[in-house]
């Protein structure tokens, strides 16, 4: 039966309507979210009376930074008082600000690349640590500590460069490795891959604990901080290359995302309706590792993020990848912002109750995945229950 | 529109084709059944036609002009194929999976049309299963999950649909619902080609039958003509009789019927009673 123009006119606009609200809904959670966790002020800091969500201050602290800003690109009187302005603020908005926004970004990322490689492996529990792109990172952490002691934490381009050279070559170990355990074709299985990410990840592994092992008491407790994201770097240099990088991955995938979803049916077909998957795979798995090495860069180890976002995505949501790139990626920096801004209000204790410092007398944190972690074990066991009963 | 096999030659290997000198012509709103035993190429033809293997001798063409050296783009606006065993990775919704279906018809960084959604619902609609489309993939029945295949065949708006065995594991009622499907796309035109193992198939839908057989040139013609006891031994190696009865409204409906009973007194296993 033929449908009537009218009628798919309104289905059209039905359908648009609805995704557009939730769409809207989603913008507006996220928004609210930034907002509280620009607010929130460093609890270890407070002064007796004070409070730690403070929204009046941090907006007038913003208001009054960027009047200086603007102030300073025109030479303007308040540009030379600036210092005694930012001093009776007593608050720094633009730090959290910077902090927040990382956050977001890195969540955002991390939750994308786990929809890439799950919908490239066509598997709801493949990670981007199937191909070694957290191995990569630990080695080169540990490896800057080694050569640079605590100056590693200074040298933020020299760490970048480091360990996407040892994530590259990880990458192209396990891809070798799959091809060589694979069909005649050279195609691995999914079984494959992961077995040959697991041989690498040991080997990597055991290299890295061994030169961990080495390190002295200073240089470890260096390297948990940038192993685990709890020194974060916000010097321009740093911000400049996560963002670009982030950017560079995430914009491909951003423009493909509804082309990406040929990666998830059967090539035949795929081939057949016109389109060769192969090249979107590969820029798919370029873009998940390019993201998830500079997020583990910046906040510490991936940690469940990458495989429960997007899982709860597509149960929640639906499976097309559209979907799983808008929601994934404002769900998984929703998270990361929350747990960030967790971990900056939040100073360890010792038994006695008293705030644990570490050499340079900075206040010790929460590492953000250890909180985010914690928030996504229940559902990770969910999971893993539903897994058993699921639809292979 | 014709699609033409000239004297084609399948296989994998150069030197070692599976099947040779196929020939025969498909016209739009023809319904050709290809019948054969395991392991003959049906499949391998398919994926010749289809261009997912170069032909290791002819040509597949269409109008006149040889397929293979054409655009994936271009062939896609003519063969669509709906595959064998379809198990999709994850829980998509029923109007998703039937608009991958437009996928090659958007450039690569486009996003689908009104166009393309259309297309779609009208797709969804001509198979039936409009009603479907809000429901997850994993929730329908199989019936509906090969009909939700076809009509994202028919999405790409495709004017030849090619279907490995479209009714396998389907039960008898499922069965006939694809196969009424069939029947309908062909009045609107469209030329199908499917392979199946139940020579009624070719039967119910009245359609050209190509048989193929282990060791002996490949049979092209009316189902009437080609489905008979001689062919049907030499392809299966069984006896089965063609026969005729009226059904309900008094047409003449040909069914294949086997010999069970010579079976038995050929059969060299014996029974301990």
């Amino acid at each position: 039966m033929q449908i009537s123009k009218a009628e798919l006119r309104q289905s059209w606009i039905t359908e648009n309507k609805k995704k557009r609200q939730r769409m809207v809904l989603l913008l507006i959670a996220t928004a609210f979210v930034f907002w509280v966790c620009i607010c929130m002020r460093d609890t270890a800091y407070l002064k007796p009376g004070e409070h730690a969500f403070v929204p009046l201050e941090s907006m007038k602290s913003l208001f009054w930074q960027i009047a200086i800003s603007i102030s300073g690109i025109f030479k303007g009187t308040l540009w030379h008082t600036r210092m005694d302005v930012l001093e009776t603020l007593n608050l720094s908005v633009s730090e959290n600000i910077k902090v927040t926004l990382m956050g977001f970004v890195a969540g955002a990322g991390l939750a994308v690349s786990g929809g890439i490689f799950q919908t490239v492996y066509k598997n709801p529990m493949a990670s981007p640590t199937m191909l070694g792109a957290t191995t990569g990172v630990q080695l080169g952490n540990v490896l800057m500590v080694t050569l640079y002691s605590s100056q590693a934490m200074a040298m933020i381009v020299m760490r970048y460069r480091l360990c996407y050279l040892l994530t590259a070559i990880c990458v192209g170990g396990i891809l070798l490795l799959g091809k060589l355990a694979g069909d005649r074709t050279g195609n691995p299985s999914v079984m494959q891959m992961v077995m040959a990410g697991s041989i690498i990840n040991q080997a990597i592994g055991t290299a890295t604990m061994y030169l961990m092992y080495q390190l002295k008491d200073e240089d470890l407790l260096t390297y948990q901080q940038i192993g685990m994201g709890t020194y974060i770097d916000l010097e321009l240099i740093s911000m400049v290359l996560f963002f670009v990088i982030m950017g560079v991955a995430l914009v491909p995938m951003l423009v493909l995302r509804y082309r990406f979803n040929i990666t998830g049916i059967d090539d035949a077909e795929a081939r057949v309706a016109g389109v060769n998957p192969s090249p979107y795979r590969m820029v798919g798995q370029i873009c998940g590792v390019l993201m998830v090495t500079a997020a583990v860069i910046h906040c510490g180890q991936a940690g469940m993020l990458t495989m429960v976002i997007p899982y709860i995505v597509r149960n929640a949501i639906g499976s097309d990848f559209r979907r799983i790139f808008a929601y994934s990626a404002m769900f998984g920096g929703m998270l990361m912002m929350i747990c960030r801004t967790v971990t900056r209000c939040v100073a360890m204790h010792n038994a006695a109750g008293d705030i644990i410092v570490d050499a340079n007398w900075d206040v010790l944190r929460f590492p953000a995945t250890f909180i985010v972690n914690i928030c996504l074990l229940p559902f990770f066991m969910i999971i893993l229950a539903r897994q058993g009963r699921a639809f292979d | 529109m014709i699609l033409e096999l000239r004297d084609l030659a399948c296989g994998y290997e150069k030197d070692r084709p599976i099947i040779k000198n196929i020939t025969f012509n498909l016209e739009e709103g023809q319904i050709c059944a290809l019948l054969g035993p395991n392991g003959v190429g049906k499949t391998t033809l398919f994926k010749t036609i289809l261009n997912l293997i170069p032909p290791l001798a002819g040509k597949v063409c269409i109008d006149g002009t040889d397929i293979s050296k054409w655009i994936p783009k271009k062939r896609a606006r003519y063969l669509a194929y709906v595959a064998q065993a379809h198990v999709p990775s994850f829980p998509y919704l029923v109007k998703d999976i039937a608009m991958l279906g437009r996928i090659g018809q958007t450039n690569a960084m486009g996003q689908p049309s009104r166009r393309d959604f259309e297309v779609v619902e009208q797709a969804l609609e001509d198979v039936g299963i409009r009603h479907l489309r809000d429901m997850v993939y994993t929730e329908i029945s199989g019936g509906e999950r090969q009909l939700l295949m076809i009509a994202k065949a028919l999405a790409q708006e495709p004017k030849i649909l090619i279907m490995d065995e479209p009714t396998a594991n389907l039960d008898y009622g499922n069965m006939l619902l694809v196969m009424d499907c069939i029947r309908m796309l062909a009045e609107k035109g469209l030329c199908v080609i499917f392979t199946t193992h139940m020579p009624d198939q070719a039967f119910m839908c009245h359609a050209k039958t190509a048989m193929m057989f282990r060791y002996d040139p490949l049979v092209f013609g009316d189902c009437n003509r080609v489905i008979t006891k001689e062919n049907l031994y030499k392809a299966y190696k069984t006896d089965i009789e063609v026969v005729e009865v009226l059904d309900a409204y008094g047409n003449p409906v040909k069914l294949c019927a086997p010999g069970f009973q010579k079976r038995r007194e050929e059969s060299t296993i014996h029974t301990v009673r």
